[in-house]
């Protein structure tokens, strides 16, 4: 015991000896550097976060640190109460359900002049954003990338699922796996996808016989995938570009995203500047960088998700990805969400 | 007197750390008086009969296997008593991933949530009862073999109820792990998943409401609280509730067989998922660099935790020296790495050093597992060092020399295992470190980076190194220390 306790206090004097005699800023208070606060895999080392840094400070000479958003919830309730000395300049990763709930608790710049794609690009996307260039909400924040969720199946199963109400089939019983739309963003698309297509007593109904169909409603995309990638279930609720990650990265084309009649919901991810930046000129820069073809370039290849000009993706595995009918992007606004997310609560909780 | 002050000054610190996550949460948002009481009642409710009917299968379990374990005589076992607590450490995605695989029909709802839960948390319970069960055996044993009582009768009549303190800290441990749960409800609960966890969980995302998932916290460290009391006052006839069951341990053991089946299950799963993804994954995309700068700072995180963990410790044997009334301190559990870990992100500023990082996450991690890790393997050893530390007191031995010279060398075994396993939990962590908002690369972190981002495989290829690496670290330090066990 007694070695143990010298070896720990060896350890320990170096790390003091460390503390005292490092940096304590590192990057962080670094005040030149633009500060960007983005999600775990956006800025690991297979995400876009430091192939994006690099060609950035390339090509502008300003500096770029990340700072990691566990959740955008818990970052922007903090960011909240800092107020003026919140200590990043950018927040990335934001989908349309954390824009509604964070648009009013937290001050935004106007960044509407900087959005250099235009409505025609979204357009060749196949994608109708007109409800978000009407809203004043969407002043604050751009777009930067964008997929449509669907069911993924293996194409080796002979499934046939053209609509909604397909997937209560008999042979469907137990084969999906979903997400619960109160934890997952993917989930509550589903769920608002449900709403928005029929009317409000028929998709309550939907939703019962789909909760005692269903194979799961998992915590997590990520759990839900990995139920399915282990061949737990055999269909699962995802993105139309999950095909495309197996076809890139594991040679594996046995992966396929399908059509629905309905038309597909559509996940739109939107960056924003808060008004407490402290390098607003230059965090203004990177937002154009990112909607630029090497930013929108970055991102496709890295996160596994369209970019809003659909002419980034030619000659690449993502042209080969077939065009869904979409539904045109909808902003929901906090009571709405509530709302179901409310009659989904009940319903897991009274015919679960 | 001055012992007595400080005794109590003591433990309002030490109630005001294990209290301070709600307390900081308190002192930032208002609360909000529209609590929703109903949802709480059937949270609540789902919360209890999964935690308590799994604390149960366990505790039983473990009681019914314990003393044919204990007469094992194989190299291996104490491996196999490492590798069933591997449930209870690794994420719980991968436990899910192992039990579906076994099911072609899941049963869906409280059997679910409770087979996913015994999954879990059998061999922890397995573990910390024989561990306690060991020590009182080799206090006891001459004694007993003296008056000739046979095996079943001085389990029943002498053990048992000398062990009740430490089934009762195995029981808490177990429902406070059931109740902090938010992904194995939500999954394989269907309606019976909306427990307390989620409850906070949907106060804090889906409303914004933290003071109200506080106050929900705070109702549950009472109502646990209140639980642990009672459990505690309520004198329980231990033999009187063990079912009879004639068992002839001298032949062949029986246990042994259980708890070799319970552990294959998990580690059987594990390993294909393993060696399945060890062929699926071609190892040049393996991520080293990242990898090896997140193990780096978890060894760091894991020393900062330990220190912590030894300081608090010290602390609370200090009350024991003392005769300072604590008791109430070891039911503070908090089970909600989200409350912990937010509180922990409001405290400390954003702009952060390494050291700083370190220091709020290994308090997250003390905050959570501190109470759980001394209730199950140090205080079930103050029931004979307590004497000795009254002698040592009335004869005026100061507290640092009764520490160091008859404590400390009692306690050293069970001291070392609590350290181990905050060592393998700053290596397994996320859901804690996430929530502190941490700009540290951590394994665990890393692990779950990667199975977010369709790289599921590769988390199992990094979570058998990262187990590797532990338990290569876990002989070096006992040949630091000379620890046989």
């Amino acid at each position: 015991m007694r070695q143990f306790i010298l070896y720990m206090t060896g350890i320990f004097s170096i790390l003091f000896l460390l503390y005292v005699y490092r940096e304590d800023s590192q990057q962080l208070n670094d005040q030149s550097s633009i500060k960007i606060y983005a999600s775990g895999s956006f800025i690991s080392s297979w995400g876009p976060g430091p192939e994006l840094k690099t060609l950035f400070e390339k090509q502008t000479g300003l500096k770029v640190s990340f700072i990691e958003m566990s959740d955008p919830g818990i970052t922007l309730q903090k960011v909240s109460f800092s107020a003026e000395d919140a200590t990043g300049d950018i927040v990335l990763g934001l989908d349309q359900f954390d824009i509604a709930r964070f648009t009013e608790k937290v001050r935004w710049k106007d960044i509407s002049h900087l959005n250099t794609i235009s409505q025609s690009i979204f357009i060749s996307s196949g994608l109708n954003l007109n409800e978000l260039k009407n809203s004043d909400q969407f002043m604050k924040f751009i777009p930067y990338d964008w997929s449509a969720i669907s069911f993924v199946k293996r194409s080796d199963s002979n499934y046939q699922i053209n609509s909604l109400p397909d997937l209560l089939q008999p042979n469907l019983k137990s084969k999906i796996a979903f997400e619960d739309p109160r934890t997952s963003s993917p989930g509550l698309q589903f769920l608002l996808w449900v709403a928005s297509t029929q009317n409000e007593d028929q998709a309550i109904q939907f939703l019962k016989d789909l909760n005692a169909h269903a194979h799961s409603f998992s915590p997590s995309w990520s759990t839900a995938y990995g139920l399915f990638k282990n061949k737990n279930a055999d269909v699962v609720l995802s993105y139309i570009t999950s095909p495309i990650y197996h076809l890139v990265e594991e040679n594996d084309s046995n992966y396929q995203a399908l059509e629905f009649s309905e038309g597909l919901p559509v996940q739109v991810e939107f960056m924003g500047l808060l008004a407490s930046c402290k390098n607003c000129e230059a965090a203004q820069k990177f937002i154009s960088f990112v909607q630029s073809k090497d930013g929108q370039r970055i991102i496709m290849n890295k996160n596994y998700m369209l970019p809003m000009d659909k002419q980034i993706t030619e000659g690449t595995a993502f042209d080969t990805l077939r065009v869904f009918k979409l539904l045109d992007f909808k902003v929901y606004s906090k009571e709405e969400i509530n709302k179901w997310l409310r009659i989904w609560s009940d319903i897991r909780k009274n015919d679960g | 007197m001055m012992g007595k002050i400080n005794g109590k000054l003591l433990t309002s610190l030490l109630l005001i750390f294990f209290l301070s996550p709600v307390v900081i949460i308190l002192y930032y948002f208002k609360i909000n008086l529209d609590f929703p009481i109903d949802d709480f009642i059937l949270a609540f409710k789902n919360s209890l009969i999964q935690s308590l009917a799994t604390a149960g299968i366990c505790l039983l379990g473990s009681v019914l296997l314990v003393p044919g374990l204990s007469r094992v005589k194989n190299k291996w076992f104490a491996s196999m008593m490492a590798a069933s607590l591997l449930p209870s450490l690794l994420p719980s995605i991968f436990t899910i991933l192992i039990i579906f695989s076994y099911f072609k029909t899941f049963p869906f709802g409280h059997t679910g949530i409770i087979l996913i839960f015994t999954m879990t948390y059998f061999g922890f319970s397995t573990v910390a009862l024989y561990r306690a069960y060991q020590a009182l055996v080799n206090r006891y044993a001459g004694v007993i073999d003296i008056y000739n009582v046979s095996w079943w009768d001085r389990y029943l009549k002498i053990y048992l109820p000398l062990l009740k303190q430490d089934l009762v800290n195995i029981f808490l441990i177990i429902m406070l792990g059931c109740f902090s749960s938010l992904s194995v409800p939500l999954l394989a609960g269907g309606g019976r998943g909306a427990n307390v966890e989620l409850l906070i969980y949907e106060s804090i995302y889906i409303n914004g409401q933290w003071a109200t998932a506080s106050l929900v916290a705070i109702i549950q460290i009472f109502l646990m609280l209140g639980l642990g009391f009672y459990l505690n006052q309520n004198r329980i006839s231990v033999s009187a509730r063990t079912p009879s069951i004639i068992y002839d341990f001298k032949k062949m053991n029986f246990s042994f067989i259980i708890f070799f089946i319970y552990t294959a299950t998990y580690i059987v799963g594990y390993f294909f998922q393993v060696v399945q993804s060890f062929f699926k994954v071609d190892l040049k995309q393996l991520y080293w660099a990242e990898f090896s700068q997140a193990l780096t700072h978890s060894f760091l995180l894991s020393l900062f935790s330990i220190s912590i963990f030894l300081a608090l410790s010290t602390a609370i044997i200090y009350l024991h020296y003392t005769r300072t009334r604590s008791q109430f301190l070891m039911y503070f559990l908090l089970p909600s790495s989200t409350v912990v870990g937010f509180s922990l992100y409001l405290f400390f500023p954003e702009k952060s050093s390494l050291v700083r990082e370190l220091i709020k996450v290994s308090l997250g991690l003390n905050l959570i597992y501190f109470l759980a890790l001394y209730k199950s393997y140090i205080q079930p050893q103050f029931s004979s060092i307590q004497s000795q530390m009254d002698v040592c007191r009335i004869y005026g031995l100061n507290f640092s020399t009764a520490l160091r010279q008859v404590i400390s060398p009692q306690l050293k075994s069970s001291l070392v295992i609590s350290m181990q396993i905050l060592f393998l939990f700053s290596f397994c962590e996320f859901a804690l470190i996430k929530a502190a908002g941490s700009q540290i690369l951590f394994s665990g972190v890393f692990m779950e980076r990667l199975i977010s981002t369709y790289r599921l495989e590769q988390g199992f290829i990094y979570s058998f190194i990262i187990l590797c690496a532990v338990f290569l670290f876990f002989r070096i330090t006992r040949f630091f220390i000379h620890e046989s066990y």
